[in-house]
């Protein structure tokens, strides 16, 4: 192996082989087999229900593969799940927390499960990191949705993770919260270093803030590359979403 | 472990139904020593009454059979309130305990941690046993500031303690039906099943079986003021007192009795083979949960909601 091949295979954080899931006699995931480096923003694509979730499920270690491996920072998620645990953080689509509690007390009981030593301090620091201070003492059953999501991101974060997955972040939020949540994300890329994994239908989403993109379709990886790469190879297409379209065409 | 327990104690004192239970149970255990306090009053006017009558008529006077009622066995309805309220709190507070994170929707982030499923439910094993010890020292203390402020004393060392053992053996009793939610929690994986099996325990531990192992004395099933009666010669309830034993409600109210000193005249029971059936039901619940709980797995079902 060249020194080359070397590092380019030692930066890889997440990487995926023959991944498999069936539920019963449906077959939901297809020998996927995607690597991600470090520090990238992948933008994961597919239609609802190609298996986006099931995959995030699998790399957040809450759902066992069929068959396959996976890997997170060199964890395997079966046989490793926790050391694969705290080096993830994760944001689910639809993120709910104990409505009765503030989001203080929510984040510090997440903190807790994530073994923060000063659990306190770790919830002032990412909500300041995150602007949302202001939120700290209110009640979660008080949240919108856009409110909500900056709490779910915080707990994702507070732990700082080296890979954060998060399954259709901006799905139900309005354009402000949009805005928002991209910009986090991109900070978060940014300054923490954090490799993100997203999965998303929103193709303006991945032109916007993603460095490479993955597209599943019926559970089968059909496409994976950088988005420059991407962008170039169909500089012909008018749209990211005209490209989409004519690679699901051409799989099915 | 100690995060969840600490977490699922704090979000439970604001479920409004554990919050109403509680509040009435502390609310029955303030009115016990009232009631006992008030009954007695009645009594000793009754009495006053009656040798006045005594008096004008020139017969002799009886001495006050109620004079020297020992100052705890005004608490003896507790016997009946923890059974009732209390037990039906604790099966609450155990099959919560299960579907909190179900229904609040937070399982996926709670295992997308590093805690196993069994940490997990062993911290909120732990939660029930804080949020139980919470409650039973709440109606401990309310106990003796009811008896300081009834007999104008303190309690007495002796008394002290004979209510801290009746507190402890509430704590256990209590402890069984919030396991019996907790179990029923586990094994249905739904709210409204897990809520009716522990329930149905409930009817069939507090009523049936007492109905069926102390029907050759009927006044005692739930009632404090047992008077032994010799048994009906029925070959039908001298079948059903086989099950005396499993007679939990029963046993709890006789030893509680004689820890309240309500025992009625008679009763030559002996404390120790009465506790047992609660300490084996305690650990075979105990083991039941925890056998269930080594099963545990992630489940599909939660986590693709």
């Amino acid at each position: 192996m060249s020194a080359n091949m070397m590092s380019e295979h030692s930066n890889i954080i997440i990487e995926l082989k023959n991944l498999t899931h069936s539920y019963g006699q449906s077959s939901v995931l297809k020998d996927v087999n995607l690597s991600i480096k470090e520090g990238e923003i992948f933008g994961f694509l597919g239609h609802n229900g190609a298996g986006k979730t099931t995959t995030i499920n699998i790399l957040t270690t809450l759902l066992l593969p069929t068959g396959g491996s996976a890997r997170i920072d060199g964890a395997d998620v079966m046989r490793n799940p926790f050391s694969v645990r705290r080096n993830i953080g994760y944001l689910p689509e639809n993120v709910r927390f104990y409505n009765n509690m503030t989001a203080r007390e929510n984040l510090r009981f997440f903190a807790e499960l994530s073994g923060i030593d000063n659990p306190g301090g770790a919830v002032v620091e990412t909500l300041e990191f995150l602007e949302s201070a202001d939120l700290a003492d209110r009640r979660l059953g008080t949240f919108s949705k856009g409110m909500r999501q900056r709490i779910g991101i915080a707990q994702a974060v507070m732990h700082k993770p080296k890979v954060l997955f998060l399954d259709e972040p901006t799905s139900g939020l309005d354009p402000q919260g949009v805005l928002q949540l991209r910009e986090t994300i991109t900070r978060l890329n940014r300054d923490l270093g954090m490799t993100i994994f997203m999965n998303t239908h929103l193709l303006s989403e991945v032109s916007q803030i993603c460095t490479s993109i993955g597209v599943l379709n019926h559970g089968r990886l059909i496409y994976h590359d950088t988005l420059d790469k991407t962008l170039k190879r169909f500089s012909g297409e008018i749209s990211l979403e005209k490209i989409y379209l004519n690679m699901s065409e051409d799989k099915n | 472990m100690i995060s969840i327990a600490l977490q699922y104690a704090r979000s439970l004192v604001r479920e409004k139904t554990v919050v109403v239970l509680m509040l009435m149970l502390f609310g029955i255990t303030i009115a016990s020593s009232f009631i006992g306090w008030s009954s007695h009053h009645t009594v000793i006017a009754a009495y006053n009454q009656t040798i006045l009558t005594f008096k004008s008529s020139g017969k002799v006077i009886p001495p006050n059979p109620f004079a020297t009622q020992p100052a705890l066995s005004i608490l003896k309805n507790m016997v009946i309130y923890v059974p009732l309220v209390g037990a039906l709190l604790a099966i609450i507070i155990g099959q919560i305990s299960v579907m909190a994170d179900n229904v609040a929707g937070t399982t996926k982030l709670i295992f997308s941690r590093p805690i196993s499923r069994r940490d997990y439910l062993a911290g909120k094993l732990m939660g029930i046993s804080y949020v139980l010890l919470a409650i039973i020292s709440i109606c401990l203390s309310t106990s003796v500031v009811s008896l300081l402020i009834i007999n104008s004393q303190l309690p007495s060392v002796r008394e002290l303690a004979k209510l801290f053992l009746f507190y402890v053996l509430s704590f256990c009793y209590l402890l069984f039906f919030a396991l019996v939610g907790f179990l029923a929690a586990l094994v249905t994986r739904s709210q409204s099943l897990a809520l009716l099996g522990a329930l149905a325990v409930w009817i069939v531990v507090s009523f049936v079986i007492p109905q069926f192992a102390s029907g050759v004395s009927p006044v005692a099933s739930l009632n404090p003021a047992t008077a032994p009666v010799d048994a009906t010669q029925s070959a039908f309830f001298r079948t059903t007192q086989i099950a005396k034993p499993l007679s939990l409600g029963e046993e709890y109210k006789s030893v509680g009795l004689k820890l309240l000193d309500a025992s009625p005249e008679g009763d030559r029971t002996s404390t120790l083979p009465q506790l047992i059936p609660l300490a084996v039901s305690l650990v075979g619940i105990t083991f039941l949960a925890r056998r269930r709980m080594n099963l545990l797995t992630v489940h599909e079902e939660t986590l693709n909601d």
